[in-house]
């Protein structure tokens, strides 16, 4: 992995030039920097801690068969989350892991309504759902059938949501880079101010890289950002609806309505601002667009900040 | 008509011991007493007509549940099979008490211009039962039978009917005596005078005998108790320090409904008391209903009251 880290740092240079043309909250929006990394060794096999299993990146990166590191902490996947269904629909577990929780440009799936999931993954479908960040679950979701996404749905619902994300206030943070769509720290790049922005990173690179659901990340955000946020989320502000109106009182939804808690950091940002923009504009979102249509990137922060620190 | 009115009054007292077994709030769960209902029906070969409607229907024909009276064909747009005739034996025709118009009457629901994502999960709740209870009865007994097509051609018609005002609040201190007659709709008691309201909405028809043969031109009163609106109105657009949730953060800025969650403006007053109890008491379950029972917990009749009174007043 380190060398693997090394040589992405040699070819930073072009990744960092090309970030202009990216949207201005591309901290949220991550895409795959178009100069590629350097081959790390794709058949060496690799191990986790406490697994006893062994994967090649090759394997790792399988699209129809990722990994599945610890078995026995969950219950028998489908086919389709386990090795999804070709040619367009990608296995789940790749980006949302066998656990559900998921990696920071995806979503955290564990213990999601399945109600829920199903209008989403129809949403996806009807295009209602779009976006730098939703184009690979748009073509996922046209290449699945109805059945595979009541498999998967009932599979993810039954998942315990565990602390994934955990929120730090900080005025810097480590520069980043991203690999694929998910932000690493640069090593030995030093720190620099984390501004208006939200930095996810992993707690443990190879964890992430090789995705491993016993590691999970860590949202930095600016100082005051949760406190900011619990007055938003709690009291509305004047500015919002008091989100438990509609996600329950300990934010772990209601009816069909999703659970939120402890969701990744720059996921709920993104939902926030998609909404505001018409990026996802389903049935349910009808109900989100006022409620943020207020909401500066500060406030959006800030709420990101507060729901992601919550106990899922 | 009149005859038929006048042997009701004679049963009248039998019909208010059976009173006793109502639950509570039985004004707004209207239930024709056995009394009534045992009560010599009208000739059912007598023609009757309508002001404005070229057409002529019997009292056979207004009873029919599989045929019911369309007085204005040319004010709606061609009725699905399943809204005019209903599909024997258990699926009534929706006609018959939602009106051709969607409309209704104030013992079923107001679906006109009603979202069509939303009546299908409700005829999937009454399916499951997830909404039961004293009013839901028949709809239970239509939701086990129709079809999902059948569903989606009825919710597409009753979608597209233009909302049109059909109930009106009026505040008052007291109002006619009432009984529960055909269909389990409350009418005025002939010449019987009035009394207080009390904590009650009395929704009468503003013509009863447009009510009895559903005639889709005369709608219907609640009386509602003095301050109810104004009382009404505050908790819905404030919730009230805390009592409630201001309705239009999901219902929409002027109660027309946001995404799936349905119009509330302008429905029938007793019909909103009813969907808040049933709520409360678990009555009316089901996903949508879930995010309901906390915005209801604290409210006590008064304000139930009073928020259907405003809801109703307002433009649907």
């Amino acid at each position: 992995m380190k060398a693997f880290v090394s040589a992405l740092a040699l070819v930073l240079l072009p990744a960092i030039a090309s970030a202009a043309a990216a949207p201005p909250l591309d901290w949220a929006y991550p895409v795959a920097p178009p100069a590629a990394a350097a081959a790390p060794d794709y058949d060496l096999l690799i191990g986790a801690p406490g697994s006893t299993k062994r994967y090649s990146r090759t394997q790792i990166d399988d699209a129809f068969s990722p990994p599945d590191w610890f078995p026995n902490e969950h219950p028998a996947m489908p086919q389709v989350v386990a090795h999804g269904r070709k040619p367009d629909g990608r296995a789940c577990a790749l980006c949302h892991l066998p656990s559900g929780s998921g990696h920071p440009e995806s979503a955290n799936l564990s213990g999601i309504n399945p109600v829920y999931f199903a209008r989403q993954m129809a949403d996806f479908r009807a295009g209602l759902r779009k976006g730098v960040r939703a184009d690979a679950m748009a073509t996922i979701a046209r290449g699945i059938s109805d059945a595979d996404i009541k498999a998967a749905g009932d599979y993810f619902a039954g998942l315990k949501p565990v602390p994934w994300t955990k929120v730090v206030e900080s005025a810097t943070v480590a520069k980043s880079f991203l690999v694929g769509t998910m932000r690493f720290p640069l090593p030995k790049g030093g720190k620099e101010p984390i501004g208006q922005r939200i930095i996810e990173l992993p707690v443990n690179d190879a964890g992430a890289q090789n995705r491993d659901p016993h590691f999970g990340f860590v949202a930095y955000v600016p100082p005051g950002s949760i406190k900011k946020g619990e007055a938003l989320v709690a009291t509305g502000g004047g500015k919002t609806v008091q989100c438990a109106t509609c996600h329950g009182p300990d934010l772990k939804g209601v009816g069909e309505v999703p659970l939120i808690a402890g969701h990744s950091t720059i996921y709920i940002f993104r939902q926030l601002h998609d909404f505001q923009t018409g990026m996802r504009a389903g049935a349910s979102a009808a109900l989100m667009k006022p409620v943020v249509a207020k909401l500066d990137t500060d406030d959006m922060i800030a709420i990101a900040a507060y729901v992601a620190s919550r106990a899922p | 008509m009149k005859n038929f009115a006048g042997v009701l009054v004679l049963l009248l007292m039998a019909g208010k011991a059976a009173a006793a077994e109502a639950p509570a709030l039985d004004w707004a769960y209207p239930a024709m007493s056995p009394a009534i209902a045992q009560a010599p029906r009208p000739n059912p070969t007598t023609a009757i007509n309508r002001p404005g409607s070229a057409r002529t229907f019997t009292h056979g024909d207004i009873a029919d549940l599989f045929n019911p009276p369309d007085w204005f064909p040319d004010e709606h747009p061609p009725m699905p099979e399943i809204v005019s005739h209903g599909r024997p034996p258990n699926v009534f025709a929706c006609a018959v008490c939602h009106l051709p118009t969607g409309a209704g009457h104030p013992d079923s629901g107001n679906l006109m211009g009603m979202n069509m994502a939303y009546l299908a999960r409700q005829m999937a709740d009454f399916k499951t039962d997830a909404r039961k209870g004293f009013r839901s009865t028949s709809m239970r007994i239509v939701a086990k039978a129709i079809t999902d097509d059948e569903i989606k051609a009825a919710g597409a018609y009753y979608a597209g009917i233009k909302p049109a005002p059909w109930t009106k609040i009026v505040e008052t201190t007291t109002v006619p005596k009432s009984y529960v007659g055909t269909d389990s709709m409350r009418f005025p008691v002939p010449n019987g005078g009035n009394e207080p309201i009390g904590h009650r909405i009395i929704e009468l028809p503003m013509d009863n005998e447009g009510a009895e043969f559903r005639d889709t031109h005369t709608g219907f009163v609640a009386y509602v108790p003095p301050g109810s609106i104004k009382r009404g109105e505050a908790l819905a657009k404030t919730g009230g320090n805390g009592k409630t949730t201001a309705c239009a953060i999901c219902h929409g800025p002027d109660l027309q409904g946001l995404g799936d969650v349905p119009k509330i403006a302008g429905l029938s007053a007793i019909y909103i008391v009813r969907q808040l109890h049933d709520i409360e008491i678990g009555d009316r379950n089901g996903p949508g209903a879930a995010l309901m029972k906390p915005v209801i917990a604290k409210l006590n009749v008064d304000d139930m009251i009073a928020l259907a009174a405003y809801v109703t007043s307002r433009e649907p």
